[in-house]
């Protein structure tokens, strides 16, 4: 809500420095989002006069004025060279003076323009930010004093519970009850004529649940044409355009009282006679921003007995909107049902300062006042008749209901100690009347206009906001004490993420949301992707089933940038349709890591390209440190993944980690260069497995012994299943086993490979013999080249 | 014999000279063979001695033993000193250019994001709250309904939700999981819910998903001044005690009374600059007492009960804590910005 000081101050004694005003206004819970300084805050623009209009010497187009820039009619004038066009003499405008920041920044001197000295700058509305128009110098009403600042315009944040502040006379209200200071509704007296009302219009209303209530009023013999100065200032000031006298009397209405009022040519009504009813199925209307809108049931609209003529308490309809030609004027002043509001205006997705006004709530026992105020300044800044009474259909009357306060719970809450008689104060400041008072407890009922006042709690808040919330003491609550449960697979998630990062991966987050496209390209399960309803692109319209996706665009973003070698890993989830009718979804919590591009460069030794067993390192050492030991590794069918480098470690037949790279097929769909490996860690199959601690292991206290075997078996051989017959074989006394090298070439036959092996071996409980070494290696040879064939490699 | 001596000790004279001149280990191992190896001529005469008589063998066999192990000493000593020489020399040689660069390794960091997260979990789970965790797709009972977000209300404005098929959604904030935790177990409750939520909304400072980490304390007696109080000592722990603090009055359907929680300008302590548009004050969170409804929502009683929850964005914090002002580059992960945390 954005509002003039000048204009607020009208309402309220508010005389304080217009800091003070701002810094009380955001602790009374109304937050200063901005303010356009037009001088009030600064001084350095101020109302000035134009005194005198001379022709520039030297430029055609420019003209040298004599400025009144003083109350002190004293203190000589000053002259500022100005090329706006339309300007008289007599005219108060804004005078920017050396020093001045104009709202863009600009930042105003003394200077010379072509021989002429300018002590200063006459501004557009446009250039101290109080309208759009750059196309001629902004006029002032005699409201603004000569030589003062011109006026700040502040926009407030107005919680949705607070719809009694979407106006200036609700600020006033509010901010007068929390500098305690007196309010000043505006005074004025509606002057009709003889003539009846009913003479010359009729209502009625058929949907009372969606209108209970509806007035209006017939002003006669206006004339349609620009507002006067005051007026256009005061509506621009809000944020609203100025249009012409009759539609900006109801704009300012708006501002000033916060009721939502419309002014319909009554011409175009058919039989002079509205009828409020719900819209039918289908029915049309062209609103006043000339779309046509489609309507239903659910919309309260108002008619003629032959048409729609306006979206009730959203915008008017085009047919009888008020125009040049309009002569008499029908004002509506009405209480729509805020439900019924907002569900029409959402459906058509339309948001105006009615609607806004309308859904929040608005004040039933202010409808009257709106209207009559309305009248009053149509007949003023429009001239014409007010024709007499007014035109009131009530359908169900509602009263604000007293609510039962107690001290001592507002002190419970608030961790206060006030007295009643502190609290009543209060109270009576936001103008609520106190029916009952006792030591224990007050009866209070709220105004009108506070719509949010329904239960103890909504005063209590009352209390501590306009108490002050500095003024409560800060203390420090003994936390009830509670054992938490375990969590197996957040600590599951969180330990991952400290390996991952200790593996030398650096963690990105990337976006949930991906499209069926990128899924399908990543041959990763799209028909089962959660949609969203509402997406705000195609990009981002879906729920990613895997976090593939995520990270392909993250590697391709960037290589695009630079970064072609990358390390990277997220715990995440990825979400899926299931089907069931309770939980139809489900959400999967995964750890992703993944390498592209090369091992980090150095002058001693050349980059090389990570591959499938730099990732299958990192997942051994992970599972390792998660004391997650796998049962099996087995080759995935995986159409994501490379069919001849993919692994997949499991457990109890769930997969704990597949890993290896990337389909090129896919790296190539995402136009990322070169092979990415990739590992995801299914964090649910995980978790259980995973132990808290590895356990310790006594150190032998006896000697190893390290024998080396070259085997050489068939090509086809996997090394894994030479290893378990290994381990079999070697039995207890192995405590370690390392392949150190692996050869294929011309050294041993074709179609064979050479696996070497170092053993170490160890009793606990004594030193081996060699005799007893050389039998164990007998054995082991023997079980190899029974199982597989193989054969001590001779040098 | 005398002759025999006089050989035996010239040799040997000879020898120690000739091994004190030597240069090299090459030259050692040759004067070695050559003065005490099978051919030489001490190892020529030790066999002609065999001819001398018995008390003649005895003296010179002493004699050209003493010589033997006064030269193999000499032989060991040059050696020890030519072979110091040439570590001398090779470590001269071995000089490095001690401003190239070291070997590199990948170093891993955790994202920003984590970071901070992980900084408030702890800063509240070292106040006594625990960790509570619950899913990114809710209902609208446990997102808005239960929390007192009257369904057609316009509080429901505040927070661009996107839908889901059959009328789920996307949490739009962690307070669900407050709810499931009031649900689950009876008070007192201190619990903290971090995690990833979303909203309909995209610019310099929103995401369409972000992260929060919200708070619920409730026990008997709890006050608005308890919610200061706990909420003053964290924005003191996670920005420096330097900062001062302010509560505004706010509006939250879930809460009341609502308040948010301003530090001082961590970007111009206080003065006015653009972060803080001049005011000095930078929001943090927001907070409030438990509204009664919630507590009737879950059961709870709110007479015997009261309580304040928070709730803080992670990405806001963390974008006035490293100075960040694009909300994107949390989730763009360019390199160069994951590589300065």
């Amino acid at each position: 809500m954005q509002f003039s000081v000048r204009w607020l101050q009208r309402y309220a004694d508010l005389d304080m420095p217009v800091q003070q005003l701002l810094n009380g206004l955001t602790m009374a819970g109304m937050a200063v989002e901005g303010v356009i300084d037009v001088g009030l805050v600064s001084g350095k623009i101020v109302t000035g006069e134009i005194l005198d209009i001379q022709p520039h010497s030297a430029a055609k187009k420019l003209h040298v004025c004599t400025v009144r820039a003083s109350a002190d009619s004293a203190v000589p004038p000053l002259h500022i060279v100005c090329g706006a066009p339309g300007m008289k003499v007599g005219d108060r405008v804004p005078l920017a003076l050396p020093g001045a920041v104009l709202p863009g920044g600009r930042v105003i001197e003394r200077c010379e323009i072509r021989g002429e000295w300018s002590e200063g700058m006459l501004c557009s509305g446009a250039e101290v930010g109080w309208n759009k128009d750059g196309s001629c110098l902004l006029t002032l009403d005699a409201a603004y004093p000569i030589g003062e600042g011109v006026d700040a315009l502040v926009d407030v944040g107005v919680t949705p519970n607070r719809p009694d502040c979407l106006s200036l006379l609700g600020i006033a209200r509010d901010i007068g009850a929390y500098f305690r200071r007196a309010v000043h509704p505006p005074k004025f007296r509606c002057i009709e004529t003889m003539d009846r009302t009913d003479d010359f219009a009729k209502i009625a209303v058929e949907d009372k649940e969606g209108c209970p209530r509806y007035t209006a009023r017939v002003v006669r013999n206006v004339r349609v044409g620009p507002s006067p100065v005051w007026l256009a200032r005061a509506v621009e000031a809000a944020g609203i355009r100025s249009i012409n006298n009759i539609v900006d009397v109801t704009n300012f209405v708006l501002i000033e009282l916060g009721h939502p009022l419309h002014a319909f040519d009554l011409d175009k009504i058919a039989a002079h006679t509205v009828i409020v009813r719900r819209a039918r199925e289908g029915e049309k209307l062209v609103t006043l921003d000339g779309i046509e809108r489609t309507l239903t049931p659910e919309d309260v609209l108002i008619t003629d007995p032959t048409r729609p003529i306006a979206l009730a308490g959203i915008m008017g309809g085009e047919n009888s909107e008020i125009s040049d030609s309009t002569i008499n004027v029908l004002l509506e002043s009405a209480y729509f049902d805020p439900v019924r509001i907002r569900k029409t205006r959402r459906r058509l997705d339309i948001q105006t300062d009615a609607s806004f006004r309308f859904e929040r709530g608005t004040d039933r026992e202010n409808i009257h006042v709106a209207l009559n105020r309305a009248a009053q300044l149509v007949r003023e800044v429009a001239g014409g008749e007010i024709t007499r009474g007014v035109l009131d259909v009530v359908g169900t009357r509602s009263k604000p209901q007293p609510i039962t306060l107690r001290i001592q719970r507002t002190n419970d809450i608030l961790g206060a100690d006030l007295e009643g008689s502190h609290i009543a104060d209060i109270l009576v400041a936001i103008k609520c009347e106190i029916t009952h008072s006792d030591h224990h407890q007050l009866v209070v009922v709220p105004p009108s206009h506070r719509v949010d006042l329904l239960r103890e709690i909504d005063l209590i808040e009352e209390i501590g906001r306009l108490y002050g919330y500095e003024k409560i003491p800060a203390s420090i609550p003994y936390l009830p004490a509670r054992a938490t449960a375990e969590n197996p697979l957040q600590e599951t998630a969180d330990r991952i993420g400290e390996i991952l990062a200790a593996e030398g991966l650096s963690e990105v987050v990337t976006y949930s949301f991906t499209d069926r496209e990128s899924l399908q390209r990543a041959y990763q399960s799209a028909e089962d992707a959660v949609e969203l309803v509402n997406p705000l692109s195609r990009q981002q319209s879906v729920l990613r089933t895997s976090l593939m996706v995520s990270f392909l665009d993250t590697i391709a973003y960037n290589q695009k940038h630079g970064n072609a070698d990358l390390a990277i890993f997220e715990v995440a989830k990825s979400y899926r349709c299931v089907g069931s009718k309770d939980t139809p979804y489900q959400e999967h919590l995964y750890a992703m890591a993944a390498l592209a591009g090369c091992t980090p460069a150095h002058w001693s030794e050349p980059p090389r390209p990570w591959d499938f067993f730099d990732i299958k390192g990192i997942v051994e050492r992970v599972l390792r440190r998660l004391g997650a030991a796998p049962e099996f590794i087995e080759r995935p069918r995986r159409p994501d993944f490379h069919p001849g480098r993919t692994a997949c470690f499991t457990r109890a037949q769930r997969d704990l980690c597949v890993f290896g790279q990337v389909n090129p097929e896919v790296t190539a769909a995402w136009e990322i260069r070169g092979d990415v490996f990739l590992a995801e860690f299914d964090l649910e199959a995980l978790a259980p497995y995973v132990s808290p601690r590895v356990g310790f292991r006594p150190l032998g206290q006896y000697p190893a012994v390290t024998r080396d075997l070259a085997l050489v078996v068939d090509r086809g051989i996997p090394a894994g299943e030479l290893e378990l017959t290994l381990r079999t074989a070697a039995g207890d006394l192995l405590e370690g086993l390392l392949l150190f090298d692996v050869y294929e070439g011309e050294k041993i036959p074709a179609g064979k490979r050479s696996l070497a092996w170092s053993l170490t071996l160890r009793a606990p409980d004594r030193t081996l013999t060699e005799g007893e070494i050389n039998t164990l290696i007998e054995r082991i040879l023997a079980s190899v080249s029974a199982r597989h064939g193989a054969e001590l490699r001779t040098l | 014999m005398a002759s025999l001596i006089e050989e035996i000790r010239t040799l040997g004279t000879q020898a120690l000279a000739d091994i004190r001149a030597a240069a090299s280990l090459e030259q050692i191992e040759q004067l070695r063979v050559a003065v005490l190896g099978r051919k030489s001529r001490l190892t020529q005469l030790m066999r002609e001695l065999a001819a001398l008589s018995e008390d003649e063998r005895r003296k010179a066999g002493m004699i050209l033993n003493e010589v033997k192990d006064t030269v193999a000493d000499e032989l060991k000593k040059r050696r020890a000193e030519l072979e110091s020489a040439e570590r001398a020399r090779e470590i001269a040689g071995q000089t490095v250019d001690i401003t190239l660069p070291g070997r590199t390794r990948l170093f891993g960091r955790r994202h920003p994001l984590v970071q901070v997260r992980r900084q408030i979990e702890e800063i509240f789970i070292s106040m006594g709250f625990s960790i509570a965790l619950g899913p990114e797709i809710e209902n609208d009972f446990h997102n808005f309904a239960a929390l007192n977000f009257p369904d057609e209300h316009p509080a429901r404005d505040m927070q661009d939700t996107f839908y889901l098929p059959g009328g789920w959604l996307l949490r739009t904030h962690t307070s669900p999981v407050q709810i499931r935790a009031m649900l689950a177990t009876p008070p007192p409750l201190a619990v903290i819910a971090p995690g990833r939520v979303y909203r309909a909304d995209a610019d310099v400072t929103h995401s369409p998903q972000f992260h929060q980490v919200e708070g619920l304390l409730v026990d008997r007696r709890v006050t608005l001044g308890d919610l200061k109080g706990v909420l003053e000592a964290f924005a003191h722990r996670m920005f420096g005690a330097q900062y001062q603090t302010r509560f505004r009055p706010s509006f939250f359907p879930f809460t009341e009374p609502s308040a948010e929680m301003d530090i001082g300008c961590v970007i111009c302590s206080g003065v006015g600059c653009r972060v803080c548009k001049g005011t000095g004050w930078l929001e943090i969170l927001g907070a409030g007492m438990v509204h009664p409804a919630v507590f009737e929502n879950v059961g709870y009683d709110s007479e015997k009960w009261t309580g304040f929850a928070f709730g803080m964005g992670v990405e806001r914090i963390a974008m006035l804590k490293y100075g960040i002002n694009d909300i994107r580059l949390f989730f763009e992960n360019d390199k160069r910005f994951l590589e300065q945390f």
